[in-house]
């Protein structure tokens, strides 16, 4: 198919500085949980986006020098040539599809506490650095200054011989000692680098001059800033200082790459913001510059992305989850295949890769992080090795999986399903407030089996293990989920607790199935920890009821931490009334009170009560499973939370592996390639 | 100068089955956050202690199977025997010095992360894993007992030609063979549950 011509602009080539980037959409700088440890998946990740028709693909933050380092988080690094032949890997990927590479420099300053280098952090000031680590900044001298221009410069050449078209200049998200000069509360300096905006900006302009003099002639230089800290007065702010810095610098920079800070800010969720986020902030730039500008608010509606352009807010269309979550995006609308746009559900569950120093995974595109180490393609996968049938029984996230990439690989494929709409536990979940846009899992699935005549779906279908049988699959894979548990066992809790007769003890299936808890309040007790009880205590608070959530935990949602949720969920538990008790486990339930347990003291503390929901753990549904087991079928297989309960995006990943492994010899040894030992043939 | 005669004692060669250490001095494992990502690093610290006068230099957690990767902390592994080489580097900077090398096999179950290999990790029963991700184990069947133990084998061989003088069998710190030995998390009703007998019948 073709193009559609309305979006004929977004695939306008557009002049960057010296060099042209292909068309308009542009992966902008993203952590990916891999950098410098996992230098082959990076550059094979980067390289199939590239192949996805994305013009300019850059780097995570790439750190310039020892004395500023991100560890324990995998990014980029720069230090020296040695660091060359990985990050050539990655150029050289770029180009072979006519895209453009781009390397964000960084040097986080403050941000880091240098764990792995050991080297005493720098900073326009002496204060604390790190994120909470016994580790506090240095204020440089103005010799030290020199030295950290020269090591931009350095690095910038550097850059260049790795092949990169596009070096960044990095002042945002909080993590740049750029940004650390440039603001107010942080530089305390009474020299020439402190005091007004140009005495805070001055460093950010030499760098920016000392890279476009090192660089310029062949490579076009970036400048990433945050143009407002969301932190009102005591920050950089867009009707501020963060239009006066980019009216100061206008020009300067060959292209401005603007969003917000810090990141819990840039990279919202689906769960609190909106597609286009970010545009009342960044919707100035254009209009004071006149250099290219790219800006990002996950966008994935292409008649968006169109009118970003033609309303002169945006020359690019940044991305950076959208890119993650389908790779093709830009090959889709150029090949007219809108319907096949994989779209960013906003869940952060990548991000969480990168603030657990892990490879990045994705929700909606179970390939990533795979590309190199499995060699799984987003869009690619091996054609059928055998004409045998597969009967896929639970219709959600990891079977809906299973079935569309083995209706891809050609296999005859039956999924069937008891309920009468797709989506297991998501058809519920999307229903939960904030969390509509995580439905487009069973949305792009549900679609993309549709055009498939090899499969077949069956709704309302409750078949059991004679069925089954008689249905006469080759292989049957059971994907029937899991249920929350109401008996209390759960992390902190081994053992069901007491409970007494009294108490109505609902779970998160029975208030999504629309069960309504007796009138008066109702105890939330989140022993989960991810983002069902946090979500549950918005619901029933918005239903009416008094809601107390009491968790183990010290936070509310603790392991949201790792989406950049946790503080946006605790806000809105207290602006909603919800009753916090953190740092307690449940020890047992009477009739109109339960008794929660300090964590540290032990000592009693008693809620009173008229209801409890437990989120505490799940249990895999399978007694299906089980009956086949016993009545014996050749290639019988569990999936996604049957197997083990886990998040959405490990059903989703489940469900793939098993379509990728069907008839594939497989070997029994480690299933992937790994970094070290493929590296150590140089040891 | 000479070493006092009341710690003569210390520096009696100790017989440990097949093998003798050189003395009383024993490095028991213990983490270091470099594990398979840093094998040169672990290595000469490893040496520098040999070196110092331990009789025994043991690894961290070595996981023995892709279902057992503990990352963010880093463990050291015998996977397969492309990490024989990375062991190596090990045991000949630690027998370099006349000490011998301990490998701590390690099987994780609901206390690991499993966050890099992306496997599903197995305990007892499906439970929370107890590190705090949002993942659940799958409980043990007869058939994953058995691949269980023969992983164990497999790395304790990879162990030996890696050069290992110990090979460790690890039931503590709320791993797999421990919880199989905890009553409280041992709830199974098979010969791996129920009498002590039962619940040590997999570290046996």
């Amino acid at each position: 198919m073709a193009r559609d011509p309305r979006y004929d602009i977004l695939f306008e080539p557009v002049k960057i500085g010296p060099i042209t980037a292909r068309n308009r959409f542009y992966q902008v700088p993203h952590c990916n949980g891999m950098g410098r440890a996992y230098p082959s998946s990076v550059a094979q990740m980067r390289r199939v986006k590239a192949e996805g028709g994305w013009a300019v693909i850059c780097t995570e933050e790439a750190d310039i020098h020892p004395t500023g380092e991100s560890s324990p988080h995998n990014e980029g690094r720069i230090w020296d040539d040695a660091d060359i032949p990985a990050l050539a890997r990655l150029t050289d990927g770029v180009h072979e599809f006519g895209s453009l590479a781009g390397i964000e420099l960084a040097y986080p300053g403050m941000a880091a506490g240098n764990l792995y280098s050991r080297e005493i952090p720098w900073g326009p000031s002496h204060l604390p650095a790190g994120h909470g680590d016994p580790v506090q900044a240095r204020a440089i001298s103005k010799t030290e200054i020199k030295q950290l221009r020269q090591w931009h410069v350095d690095a910038a050449l550097r850059a260049k011989k790795a092949g990169f078209d596009v070096v960044y200049v990095y002042a945002g998200h909080q993590l740049s000692i750029l940004m650390h000069f440039l603001s107010r509360e942080r530089n305390h300096r009474t020299d020439e680098y402190g005091g007004s905006l140009e005495n805070r900006a001055r460093l950010l302009r030499e760098v920016l001059q000392d890279t476009k003099e090192a660089v310029g002639d062949t490579c076009a230089v970036a400048l990433r800033f945050a143009v407002d800290e969301c932190e009102g007065i005591h920050g950089i702010a867009c009707d501020a200082e963060g239009r006066d810095l980019v009216e100061m610098l206008a020009e300067l920079p060959d292209l401005w790459d603007v969003n917000v800070s810090d990141w819990d800010n840039d990279s919202q969720t689906s769960r609190f913001s909106e597609e286009g986020f970010q545009d009342s902030y960044t919707a100035f730039v254009k209009s004071v510059t006149s250099k290219p500008v790219v800006g990002v608010g996950r966008y994935t509606s292409p008649d968006k992305m169109v009118s970003l352009i033609k309303n002169g807010h945006l020359d690019f269309i940044g991305a950076a989850r959208p890119s993650i979550a389908d790779p093709f995006l830009p090959v889709k609308i150029e090949q007219g295949r809108i319907e096949d746009i994989r779209e960013c559900i906003g869940c952060n569950i990548c991000v969480s890769g990168d603030m657990q120093s892990v490879p990045m995974r994705c929700t909606q595109n179970p390939t990533m992080g795979e590309e190199w180490r499995r060699g799984w393609h987003p869009e690619n996968i091996a054609a059928k090795t055998s004409d045998d049938s597969v009967l896929i029984i639970g219709a959600g996230p990891a079977g809906l999986e299973a079935a569309r990439a083995l209706g891809q690989r050609g296999y005859d494929v039956t999924l069937a399903d008891r309920a009468d709409q797709v989506g297991g536990r998501l058809a519920r979940e999307r229903l939960l407030p904030g969390l509509n846009a995580w439905g487009r899992v069973v949305d792009y699935r549900q679609y993309q089996i549709s055009q498939m005549p090899n499969v077949n779906l069956y709704l309302g279908s409750d078949m059991d293990a004679a069925g089954v049988a008689e249905f006469g699959a080759d292989h049957v894979v059971i994907a029937t989920g899991a249920r929350w548990c109401n008996s209390g066992i759960g992390r902190s809790t081994p053992a069901p607790v007491r409970i007494d007769k009294g108490m109505t003890v609902l779970t998160p299936d029975d208030i999504m199935a629309g069960v309504k808890p007796p009138s008066g309040r109702v105890l939330i007790y989140d022993d989960d920890h991810y983002y069902m009880g946090g979500v549950l205590a918005e619901k029933l608070r918005n239903d009416g009821y008094e809601v107390t959530l009491a968790t183990p935990a010290p936070i509310v949602s603790q392991w949201t931490t790792n989406t950049l949720e946790q503080g946006r969920i605790q806000t809105r538990m207290i602006e909603l009334g919800v009753r916090i008790i953190p740092l307690h486990s449940l020890d047992e339930i009477d009739d109109d009170d339960a008794h929660l347990e300090c964590v540290y003291t032990e000592a009693a503390r008693r809620v009173p009560c008229s209801s409890v929901v437990m989120v505490t753990m799940r249990r895999p549904e399978e007694a299906l499973y089980d009956a086949l087991v016993a009545q014996g079928v050749a290639s019988l297989t569990r999936i996604g939370d049957a197997l083990a309960p886990g998040t959405i995006a490990a059903a989703v990943w489940s469900g793939h592996r098993y379509a990728r492994e069907l008839g594939e010899d497989l070997g029994t040894a480690v299933p992937f390639k790994r970094e070290l030992p493929a590296l150590s043939s140089s040891f | 100068m000479a070493r006092d005669p009341r710690y003569d004692i210390l520096f009696e060669p100790m017989k440990i089955g097949p093998v003798t250490a050189p003395n009383r001095f024993y490095q028991v494992p213990h983490c270091t956050g470099m594990g398979h990502m840093r094998p040169r690093t672990l290595a000469d610290m490893r040496g520098v202690k040999a070196e110092g006068g331990w009789g025994v230099v043991c690894t961290e957690y070595n996981s023995i199977h892709p279902t057992s990767d503990d990352l963010p902390h880093v463990s050291a592994s015998l996977w397969d025997e492309r990490d024989i080489r990375a062991n190596a580097l090990m045991t000949d900077a630690v027998h370099e010095h006349g000490a011998l090398a301990g490998a701590e096999l390690w099987y994780g179950g609901m206390r690991s992360s499993n966050a890099m290999t992306r496997e599903v990790a197995m305990d007892l029963d499906c439970m929370p894993n107890s590190a705090g991700f949002p993942f659940q184990t799958r409980a043990m069947d007869k058939q994953d007992i058995r691949n269980l133990r023969q992983w164990h084998r497999d790395a304790a061989i990879r162990a030996q030609k890696a050069g290992f003088d110990i090979v460790y069998v690890y039931a503590t710190h709320t791993y797999l063979l421990s919880n199989f030995l905890c009553p409280r998390t041992n709830t199974r009703s098979d010969e791996y549950g129920g009498s002590l007998t039962n619940r040590v019948r997999l570290v046996r």
